[in-house]
């Protein structure tokens, strides 16, 4: 419409009168609608009636609106679910925390569980047998070994209060961090319920007569759990437990599938901070050799120059892996150590210094 | 009952197309002004409302139809709906005429009221004014602002009185 044509603008105006005028039959509806809605609503409300006789664009927009809450919080839960179930790693966090824990309570609580390493240690010296059921029953979880440990701990104070080295090793393990004495305990508790069993058929007298020589439990070293997904390059932390004694200061660590043996993850270097006890009882850093190749680097060796000595609690060994890019959801690796390289590519399941720890379990 | 009906059906003559104008300004869609419309009766009828004069019957509907269209339109669902009705006509004059309507329906509210009640309705200034609560001279302002608005729009320019 151009500006001559305005100059009948009123005209125009006038002409939408039409438009904004009701004509019979619309004003006949309305009225109708009008009163039809003024009766049901003075006798609609005691009879419990809705409202009639509302336009069908009304309706189709009134079931809308009173849907559009409810769709909505279907929508955000089926969202929240979904992107649960495809983004987020499935493990669950929860159980971890719980066991944490329950385990550390047990730490805080009871020193005679602690005592009993070092009775444990000595023990172990004399069997050979024993020592294999040490590695196949670490595999236990931490919730059970805990109710064992308290239902064991009276027949353990009995035989911790032989062990000679009682006080050191009470001693050692209350210096741990929290986090460390976390993952030191998860294995306490679980050999401390195998030796009730054992030493029953083993007797103490055979206590240190050994204690010189290099052992390993399962709570000497230790790595935290982790979640990883395949392909994923992590670097373990391994730490020790307690003072440890190393004739020949050579560490072997292989991170295997528990489920294949035969699987192993590639370890891409070692690096160590180790210490040493000096003779008047201080510490002091070790010169230590790197990572050495061995096998394509599925093991890792790492040597303590000075050889026959005391490592101390402070040292730590960094292991920088990769994790095969064809683990499954679920897997679980271990890290292992040997003191011997024949045991460390081998997957001989009964290696004499072999042993468990950490569990690195494959997400995703 | 009956003699209740019958002023009912009077005053419903009487201010049928001022509600509706009212509402098909807002709504800019003839079911749902006719709806509210109805509403709005059916409120008085219901309630048996009784009105001191004309003028304030006027403004109790203005105002009544006014909030229902408000807050029918500020649904997202209403928001969107933009059907000014055609009438089965599609000559040039009809074009026309929807060109109007929707340049009218565009225009705020301020604007609105008075050009469809006072220029196309045919109210007095004066009537527009106590139906909308305001002043005479406002009012006539704002007519003339719609007027320019209306005029600027059919040239094809924008809206930019507001």
């Amino acid at each position: 419409m151009k500006r001559d044509d305005l100059t009948n603008e009123q005209e125009i105006l006038n002409a939408l009168k039409n438009e904004y005028t009701m004509d019979a039959n619309q004003r006949s509806r309305v009225l109708e609608n009008a009163w039809k809605r003024a009766e049901n609503g003075e006798q609609g409300i005691a009879a419990g009636k809705l409202r009639p006789s509302r336009s069908p664009s009304y309706r189709i927009h009134e079931s809308v609106r009173r849907a559009l809450p409810l769709a909505a919080c279907i929508a955000v839960v089926l969202a929240g679910g979904l992107f649960a179930y495809y983004k987020l790693p499935r493990v669950n966090e929860t159980q971890i925390s719980e066991t944490t824990t329950a385990v550390s309570d047990t730490v805080s609580t009871s020193d005679t569980t602690t005592t009993t390493i070092a009775s444990l240690t000595t023990v172990k010296q004399g069997s050979d047998a024993f020592r294999t059921t040490v590695n196949s029953e670490s595999r236990t979880t931490v919730s059970e070994t805990t109710t064992t440990a308290e239902s064991a701990e009276s027949t353990m104070t009995t035989q911790a209060s032989a062990a000679e080295t009682e006080a050191e090793a009470s001693a050692e393990v209350q210096t741990v961090g929290t986090t460390a004495a976390t993952m030191l305990t998860t294995t306490t508790t679980s050999t401390t319920a195998k030796t009730t069993t054992t030493t029953t058929t083993t007797t103490t007298t055979t206590t240190t007569e050994k204690s010189e020589e290099f052992i390993v439990t399962d709570a000497d070293l230790y790595v935290p759990n982790m979640s990883v997904y395949a392909g994923e390059q992590i670097t373990l932390t391994v730490r020790f437990g307690r003072n440890m004694e190393f004739a020949g200061a050579q560490m072997y660590f292989v991170l295997r599938d528990q489920n294949l043996p035969n699987r192993m993850a590639q370890i891409h270097a070692i690096r160590a901070d180790i210490y040493e006890q000096t003779a008047d009882g201080g510490t002091q850093q070790v010169e230590t050799l790197g990572a050495v190749d061995h096998g394509q680097m599925l093991a890792a060796c790492v040597t303590a120059q000075s050889g026959n000595s005391i490592l101390t609690t402070e040292s730590v060994i960094y292991l920088d892996v990769t994790i095969p890019k064809d683990a499954q959801n679920g897997d679980i690796y271990r890290l292992e150590l040997f003191e011997d390289s024949k045991y460390a590519m081998a997957d001989d399941q009964t290696g004499l210094f072999r042993t468990q720890f950490g569990d690195i379990k494959v997400v995703g | 009952m009956e003699d209740q009906r019958d002023s009912y059906s009077q005053f419903y003559e009487r201010n049928a197309n001022l509600v509706y104008a009212v509402a098909l300004s807002y709504l800019r869609h003839r079911e749902d002004a006719e709806d509210c419309s109805a509403d709005v009766f059916a409120q008085v009828f219901e309630q048996k409302l009784t009105f001191e004069s004309i003028e304030h019957e006027r403004a109790w509907l203005v105002t009544a139809v006014r909030n229902r269209c408000r807050n029918r339109v500020k649904h997202w669902f209403q928001s969107r709906r933009d059907e000014m009705p055609e009438n089965g006509r599609s000559d040039e004059a009809a074009v026309q005429l929807r060109m109007t309507m929707d340049a009218i329906a565009e225009m705020p509210e301020k604007y609105r009221l008075p050009l469809v009640l006072c220029a196309v309705q045919g109210y007095s200034t004066a009537e527009t004014a106590k139906m909308l609560q305001t002043n005479e001279s406002t009012i006539t302002t704002r007519i003339s602002r719609a007027r320019k608005i209306l005029r600027k729009k059919l040239e094809g320019g924008e809206m930019n009185e507001a």
